[in-house]
């Protein structure tokens, strides 16, 4: 990295790129060249800075200056201005929205300042497709250390002082999983990396395959020198092909550096990793599942025990992380125990990924330390609910989580707190809402996709979330009655109790929570047949006011039912006759209110 | 088996984009097209799907056309992209 003077990173994770961060580099390229500065400065394509919100995003080393919502036109402002005559371009710099000022270096932002980057340390600093950017921030360090002076014991044990969890969402105490599988002697046991994301709304553990495949290499080789496997498979969705290319090309670097292989290090310990793909069933998420898919196998769970370390992929003893689990072990080998446990609450160590996403101002990818509350997350990091409009609830977990409201926002985020208000840390999705989104269509939603992700082994989940979804289906159509809401609950709460897997277990959550937490709402719904925020489309109607409209007719002629008609009523001061809505024909699409200028329509 | 059109449209509808208002932008897109999600139209120009969370949840509400990206749409914005591929 020496010879260059300068480097420009460039995000090339999933929501950058869509945003044409690609052209961006390739006219960075282009224009570097026609100035003769190619030798000079070096281009980087890293892997997701977190800030999805304003990006692209270009960042200039080493001034570490941070450029915001960059288009592929602003790349011959930024060579001529900062890299040529080394000005910043303020136009392009993030703006506080509190005084209006430019923040040219991204850690006195306020998105970034309460985050602590353990398993994110290295996105957006490295180039993931070079190993030795990777070894020059410390990687493989970790796998060094535990070949040449640590016993697999040794391993085991810091691991397991250092609290960390499972971040796959239940929590599983990493260091007593790996004891366990280290217990059972066997000819061959495997390393298995859960990189099978299937939350919608979650991005984390894509976001670290992305830019940061090595570390996922090096855990997993540290993961079998601890229990005595050789062979490491990485279940990974081929939904991901950036992710899947990146982690290709680092086995394959590690290979060439001797880090995999045969005898690493010359420690005689051998190691190497494999990719299985998934086809992207959300239940292969779940560990039992997942080793069925990969044997070949339907992606069905069965019953534990036994469990995985006794009896895993081909019937022989397997430990499963997941990608984010893995993603914080080599920093807990090199930093030590003691380094991670300061950090968190009492029962859950170290730090979290969440995808912030929803109506909120700053979505993104975050890390922040355990014990951080919803408050800090939303307001601070998440800069507030978008258009100042009201807070109503956040969900956690995604499909299998809850969601949390008003009363939840001072609590301390960690494994227990978030299971006693009904939610759970699941993966780390992490959705904002706020009054446009309603309650009762919300666990509808998350129904369909249970109903659409059920394997259909049991009982419980195949037939009971279906009867779930129609029961929310009468509600938000206008035809529910009190009795189903006592339907509704009971049902849950047997499915809670019966299903076979974790799926059918945690898929009622966001039933019952919403239960809880909006029992009024989901009332209002049966009772009143009323959808305060307006989403339900049966159980609202479009009026206009007679006396405010002015006969225009805008709204009639973009109405692609023909729904709206001329009245004979001329109201007090205008001229034409004002205009009606026929709510027999109407289908709410909702186009006469974007048409009218006079405010003249309304939701009731 | 409906055919997919010769631009496949897909709406996300994974949940951060749903809260921001993926349906509208769905609804906006059947209305422009005067196609039923899951179909195609007649010409066999475009089809009308939605999927479940393309990863881009800060450029919610998202939408793909082919392997083009659409972010932050509204439903006014949609008869400008259906212009781009007639």
């Amino acid at each position: 990295m020496a010879k260059y003077k300068m480097h420009i990173l460039i995000c090339g994770g999933t929501g950058c790129k869509s945003s044409n961060s690609l052209e961006i580099i390739d006219n960075f390229h282009k224009i570097l060249a026609e100035k003769g500065l190619q030798d000079e400065v070096q281009v980087i394509k890293t892997g997701c800075f977190g800030f999805c919100e304003k990006g692209p995003i270009v960042k200039i080393m080493p001034d570490n200056t941070f450029y915001t919502n960059v288009t592929p036109e602003d790349t011959l402002r930024i060579v001529e201005e900062h890299i040529v005559k080394g000005r910043k371009v303020p136009e392009l710099l993030y703006t506080n929205p509190e005084n209006k000022e430019h923040v040219s270096d991204s850690r006195h932002m306020d998105f970034y300042k309460k985050q602590i980057r353990i398993a994110l340390r290295n996105c957006g600093f490295v180039d993931p497709e070079n190993i030795e950017e990777s070894i020059s921030r410390g990687g493989y360090e970790g796998l060094a250390k535990c070949l040449t002076e640590m016993t697999p014991q040794q391993v085991i044990d810091v691991m397991k002082a250092s609290g960390l969890r499972g971040r796959g969402g239940a929590g599983f105490p990493t260091g007593l999983k790996w004891e366990l599988c280290a217990k059972n002697s066997a000819d061959q046991k495997y390393v298995i990396c859960n990189a099978d994301e299937g939350d919608p709304g979650a991005f984390m553990d894509r976001s670290i395959l992305e830019g940061d495949p090595n570390s996922i290499v090096e855990a997993m080789a540290i993961c079998g020198y601890a229990i005595g496997a050789t062979k490491g498979l990485v279940y990974i969705r081929a939904e991901y092909p950036l992710a899947i290319d990146r982690l290709k090309i680092a086995i394959d670097q590690a290979r060439e550096y001797g880090l995999l292989g045969k005898d690493i290090l010359g420690s005689g310990f051998d190691f190497d990793i494999e990719l299985r793909y998934g086809a992207g069933a959300f239940v292969c998420g779940e560990e039992t599942a997942l080793i069925h898919s990969m044997e070949g196998m339907r992606g069905e769970p069965t019953l534990k025990p036994p469990f995985p370390a006794v009896s895993g992929y081909m019937g022989k003893p397997s430990n499963v992380n997941n990608v984010e689990t893995f993603a914080n072990v080599p920093v807990i080998i090199t930093k030590g125990a003691e380094w991670f446990s300061s950090i968190g609450t009492e029962k859950s160590k170290g730090t979290k990924v969440f995808a912030l996403a929803g109506q909120i101002n700053n979505v993104g990818l975050i890390e922040v330390p355990m014990g951080i509350t919803l408050r800090e997350i939303i307001y601070e990091i998440g800069g507030g609910i978008k258009d100042g409009r009201e807070f109503k609830a956040v969900q956690t977990g995604g499909p299998s989580g809850g969601c949390l409201t008003a009363k939840h926002l001072d609590t301390p985020i960690d494994y227990e707190s978030l299971m006693a208000a009904g939610s759970m840390m699941g993966s780390g999705g992490m959705v904002v809402m706020d009054e446009t989104s309603c309650m009762p269509a919300i666990a509808k939603f998350y129904l369909e996709f249970t109903c659409e992700e059920s394997c259909g082994k049991c009982t419980p989940c195949r037939v009971g979330n279906k009867r779930l979804c129609e029961l929310l289906e009468k509600i938000t159509n206008g035809t529910g009655t009190m009795d189903d809401l006592n339907a509704l609950r009971n049902l849950a709460a047997v499915i809670k109790d019966s299903a076979l897997c974790g799926l059918g277990q945690t898929s009622p959550n966001p039933v019952l929570s919403t239960l809880d937490n909006f029992w009024d709402e989901y009332v209002e719904h049966v009772v009143d047949k009323k959808c305060r925020a307006g989403v339900c489309k049966k159980l609202m109607s479009y009026v206009i006011d007679a006396e405010k409209c002015i006969g225009c007719g805008k709204c009639a002629k973009g109405c692609p039912v023909d729904a709206i008609f001329r009245t004979d009523y001329i109201a007090p001061g205008h001229k034409l006759a004002s205009m009606a809505i026929d709510s027999t024909k109407c289908i709410k699409c909702g186009a006469c209110i974007g048409n009218c200028k006079f405010g003249a329509i309304s939701i009731k | 088996m409906e055919p997919k059109g010769e631009h496949p449209i897909d709406i996300c509808l994974g949940t951060a984009c749903y809260v921001r208002g993926a349906e509208k932008v769905l609804d906006a897109f059947a209305r422009a097209l005067n196609v039923q999600v899951g179909k195609c139209t007649p010409d066999g120009k475009f089809s009308l799907n939605t999927l479940r969370c393309v990863g881009a949840c800060g450029l919610a509400p998202v939408a793909m056309i082919g392997e083009k990206v659409y972010g932050r749409l509204t439903p006014d914005m949609v008869p400008g992209i259906i212009a781009e591929y007639k």
